[in-house]
């Protein structure tokens, strides 16, 4: 497989916090690849490091060593110090995100929140916008606010919203971390789809059920990477 | 005198649960002169979130009148509605609401973008005016939860809205954060704009112009 073929590449990936004076390391040299197309589950524990590996992925955070590419483009490693507005204009322009937490605005509409990306470079988008809740299922809740949505719905929202810029990767951190089990099966299911239709994805969770709909799973401990 | 910011004359808010009529808002009213600054108390439950909604023009009500700064609002068409409340109202809610993915300035000057305005030196100087000039670039999740709090007044501010409405600001931070936001409320008052806040926190409430109490959607006297 070419290099370019991987949508990131990390190795020895490393992340330390400091926390009252101690460096506490979150994620301990770690190697991962993702191509373009797979959907790979990081499954681990609570504090394992998904969330420190999924923020370095998605250019959220700076790793404190390794070397690291997102969509061919350099973030860490030979030396290189990429600057934060570099960071930003990767981050939007090749990754979406999904949280557990939805991160809606209330006081906008449900379509206004996916095309809010958008306004952020000069682009209105309403039509793909429209286009993009329609196929996650909320053609008929484009006016509705996040108040007026179901948990499922609000999640729909935003995933309609990660895709919004047409990004290289989804990263989803605990995705379904506050829905129920039903919503949580329809929510990978709405996964899977995108999947199919070309999307690579890596969804982060604690929650083992969510590896039946993975091709890949990569189990994380204490800041590394096990085999299984 | 000054025209009022806020009149809500008589306003109804009315749910059907059942057979049995619900009534979070029953004949409430309320004026706001330019740069009075209102609290809200009731217990949960009391309708001052139905309040904030129904002047906030996120939510219509039964039956009453809004008029903000001369504009009655509740003969608005919804296109209108959404323009008016983009342009006209700021909101802050105890949950802050900020997107994880986009820098503080960023987060800062989103209304802006939606009325499609673009103006890097609004967004700085608020951020100086909450203290946060050396944190433009940082995302939310390298900040506490006073300082995602200052993001998230500077962003209600960012479109110079005639009206703030602030739903429990204070609810989620620890003492010292919360006397940083009480101090930028205190400096609010001096730009003219109308504030009501909904709280718990008798600190705040005590240093509004004024405190209105609710209990079961009505004015507690």
């Amino acid at each position: 497989m070419n290099a370019s073929d991987y949508i990131v590449e990390a190795t020895g990936l490393e992340k330390r916090y400091r926390v009252h004076g101690r460096d506490i390391p979150a994620v301990r040299g770690i190697d991962l690849a993702v191509a373009a197309g797979e959907f790979v589950v990081l499954l681990g524990p609570s504090g394992a490091g998904k969330t420190t590996t999924l923020n370095m992925l998605g250019c959220l955070d700076k790793p404190a060593a390794g070397r690291l590419t997102v969509a061919d483009n350099l973030v860490s490693g030979d030396g290189v110090r990429v600057s934060e507005a570099r960071l930003d204009a990767l981050r939007r322009e090749h990754v979406g995100f999904v949280f557990s937490d939805f991160h809606l605005l209330p006081t906008l509409t449900a379509v206004e929140n996916v095309a809010l990306p958008l306004l952020w470079q000069d682009r209105r988008g309403d039509e793909w916008a429209c286009e993009l809740m329609t196929r996650v299922g909320l053609g008929h809740r484009l006016s509705h606010r996040p108040n007026e949505l179901s948990g499922g719905e609000m999640q729909r929202v935003a995933i309609a919203r990660a895709l919004v810029n047409r990004p290289s990767l989804l990263l989803a951190d605990e995705p379904t971390g506050n829905l129920d089990t039903r919503t949580r099966d329809e929510i990978l299911h709405l996964l899977q789809e995108l999947n199919g239709e070309g999307l690579t994805i890596l969804l982060a969770t604690h929650d083992r059920d969510l590896t039946d709909y993975a091709a890949r799973v990569l189990h994380i401990q204490d800041g590394l990477l096990k085999e299984v | 005198m000054a025209e009022p910011v806020l009149q809500a004359v008589n306003l109804w808010r009315s749910y059907q649960r059942g057979s049995e009529t619900i009534h979070a808002l029953a004949g409430f009213s309320l004026a706001i002169e330019p740069g009075e600054m209102v609290a809200i108390v009731g217990r949960s439950g009391s309708g001052k979130t139905t309040f904030l909604n129904q002047v906030g023009c996120l939510d219509r009500p039964t039956k009453g009148k809004i008029i903000i700064g001369g504009t009655d609002v509740t003969a608005l068409p919804e296109r209108d509605l959404i323009a008016f409340r983009r342009d006209e109202i700021g909101f802050i809610f105890q949950l802050f609401y900020l997107l994880p993915t986009l820098t503080v300035a960023e987060n800062v000057a989103l209304p802006a973008l939606f009325a499609r305005r673009k103006d890097p030196r609004r967004v700085k100087e608020l951020c100086e005016q909450v203290g946060l000039a050396d944190r433009l670039h940082a995302l939310p999740g390298t900040l506490d939860g006073g300082e995602m709090q200052r993001v998230a007044i500077a962003r209600a501010l960012v479109n110079r809205p005639r009206l703030l409405l602030a739903d429990e600001p204070t609810g989620r931070l620890e003492r010292r954060s919360r006397d940083v936001i009480l101090g930028i409320f205190d400096e609010l008052k001096q730009d003219g704009l109308g504030v009501i806040v909904a709280t718990h926190d008798l600190e705040q409430a005590g240093r509004c112009d004024r405190q209105i109490e609710l209990r079961d959607g009505t004015l507690q006297s």
